[in-house]
């Protein structure tokens, strides 16, 4: 049993001491990399409970499948 | 005319405007003790100043020029965030990743500490 | 048709200059009474008086020092530069009044309403750094060239922190524009998501600006009491320099107002569409607060050591930055609310 915990202990007392050491670097090391995990895990989660993502809001229009008409009598006099 | 260019002609007549009132209004008798440059309590030496200075604060200098630029470049990426969605999101990652490379390598090797260069020197 | 395009083109130039007098007036007196604000707030915080003899309660006091310096005489080193000496602190005043030009004080009542406002304010709070680089370089005087330095190295360092942080709001918000940034606060102020943001944003603008735990230029043994960068300079431009520090206090407190407590939002009652809509009153509310934070940093916190300066914002406060930057636009995908 403590032949399977052993490797993982001492990397525990590694963090550990990190921790202690250099608490700035440690907590934002865990800090930016809560974000990729978040957006990895997450999005499945949300998809499982029934979560669809919303319609991508359209940023243009589609053109009218048409000659382009040409605007008159807007000219400057 | 635009009232954003009309701020850029006002603002510095108006601190030429008070620079002139001073020059209008306030006594001016120099003598050589009053233009020397200042010092503590004796005559100012001549070629101590614009002397050599510590590395470091040109170090830091070009740290934040690489680290403000790689931050500006990020703005347009914030402002479309909707748009550009999950690619661009992981392109600015990896990016931010690539840049915190580089700044762990930067703090490994005591760039920006003061006290590691003081002691080198003393050595 | 020459003479009334003449006379259209003066009514024009008189309505710009009515405009561009409304903001800066009202700023310089804020900067004046800024300064009084400060005496008085630190003699409160160590039980003393303060200035209380010129008009009541010392009110006219900043008037009477202003006075006093306009008719100092200017003392130029013969050694300086002489354009550049006088270019400094005219650039620093400059600079600092000119990021006015963006901020909304209420609902379309801002001069420059520009779609890129804070890549504007961001350049401004760039260039005044010359201010201070031009005025230690041309004084030619080896106190103010140190002071100079220590204050370059200290401002551009936390410029970096001040963008950062700027970044994280405008990933919350999607736009570059002021008045945008205040619309989108009417459902929470972001003091609430952001507050650890919040935390470093206002410690960058401390050093930005020079203030007390950060205003290294005078505290060494070998730079105290003659004022870091601007030891030469005297009366008139010694009060650009003097202007130019107080009215970015009071810039950079509005804008994290806005940044952080929703500009001019407040509850329904105080937004009509009647000419006394109070929403710049309550602008102005929320900047005394930072600005109160300003001076009450200044009577409770002991300096930095210049080395601990440069290492707080490298190896504390950027690391911290680093991960917010990552985490905040993480979790934006995540839940799918990116700002439209």
């Amino acid at each position: 049993m403590s032949s399977i915990v052993a490797p993982f202990q001492r990397t525990y007392r590694y963090l550990q001491r990190q921790a202690h050491e250099n608490p700035v670097i440690f907590y934002s090391v865990i800090i930016g990399s809560i974000g990729p995990v978040l957006a990895i895990t997450i999005p499945p989660i949300r998809e499982r409970y029934g979560y669809r993502p919303a319609e991508m809001i359209p940023t243009s229009y589609p053109l009218p499948n048409r000659p382009r008409r040409p605007t008159q009598g807007y000219e400057d006099p | 005319m635009n009232n954003l260019f009309f701020i850029f002609i006002f603002v510095p007549i108006l601190a030429f405007i008070l620079l002139a009132l001073n020059v209008l209004f306030s006594v001016h008798r120099p003598d050589e003790a009053k233009v020397s440059a200042y010092e503590c309590g004796f005559i100012a030496l001549p070629g101590q100043t614009r002397s050599t200075f510590q590395i470091h604060f040109m170090i830091v200098a070009l740290l934040f020029l690489i680290f403000d630029l790689e931050i500006l470049l990020l703005f347009p990426l914030a402002v479309t965030l909707y748009q550009v969605s999950i690619f661009g999101f992981t392109i600015g990652i990896v990016f931010f990743i690539v840049l915190t490379i580089g700044f762990v390598l930067e703090i490994g090797s005591g760039a920006i500490s003061l006290v590691n260069i003081e002691q080198s020197n003393n050595k | 048709m020459n003479k009334s395009n003449l006379i259209e083109n003066l009514v024009g130039l008189i309505f710009n200059l009515a405009d561009v007098l409304s903001i800066i007036l009202p700023v310089l007196l804020s900067v004046a009474f800024m300064t009084i604000i400060e005496r008085k707030q630190l003699a409160a915080h160590q039980r003393r008086v303060g200035p209380n003899t010129v008009g009541y309660y010392g009110i006219l006091q900043p008037f009477a020092d202003a006075l006093k310096l306009i008719l100092k005489e200017t003392v130029i080193p013969s050694q300086s530069n002489k354009v550049i000496f006088y270019l400094a602190p005219v650039s620093t005043l400059v600079f600092s009044l000119l990021g006015w030009a963006v901020i909304p004080f209420g609902q379309g009542l801002v001069l420059s309403d520009l779609s890129l406002g804070i890549l504007y304010t961001l350049a401004l709070s760039s260039l005044g750094v010359y201010g201070v680089l031009l005025a230690g370089w041309s004084a030619n005087s080896k106190y103010a060239f140190l002071g100079s330095l220590r204050s370059t190295a200290a401002m551009i360092s936390y410029e970096l922190i001040l963008s950062s942080a700027i970044l994280i709001i405008i990933l919350l918000t999607g736009s570059l524009n002021y008045i945008e940034i205040i619309e989108i606060q009417q459902s929470i102020y972001f003091i609430v998501p952001l507050l650890p943001v919040f935390i470093f944003y206002f410690i960058s603008i401390l050093a930005e600006t020079s203030r007390t735990p950060f205003d290294l230029q005078e505290a060494k043994p070998d730079l105290q009491k003659i004022a870091g960068f601007f030891t030469e300079h005297s009366s008139v431009p010694f009060v650009f320099f003097f202007l130019g520090e107080y009215s970015s206090i009071v810039l950079f407190s509005c804008i994290t107002a806005i940044f952080f407590l929703g500009g001019y939002n407040f509850n329904e009652i105080f937004i009509n569409e009647s000419i006394f809509n109070l929403q710049a009153i309550i602008l102005g509310l929320k900047t005394c607060i930072f600005t109160f934070f300003f001076v009450w940093f200044r009577a409770t916190l002991p300096r930095l050591r210049y080395d601990q300066l440069i290492s707080l914002c490298w190896l504390n406060l950027l690391p911290v930055a680093v991960a917010f930057i990552i985490l905040i636009p993480s979790i934006l995908i995540t839940f799918d609310i990116s700002p439209y």
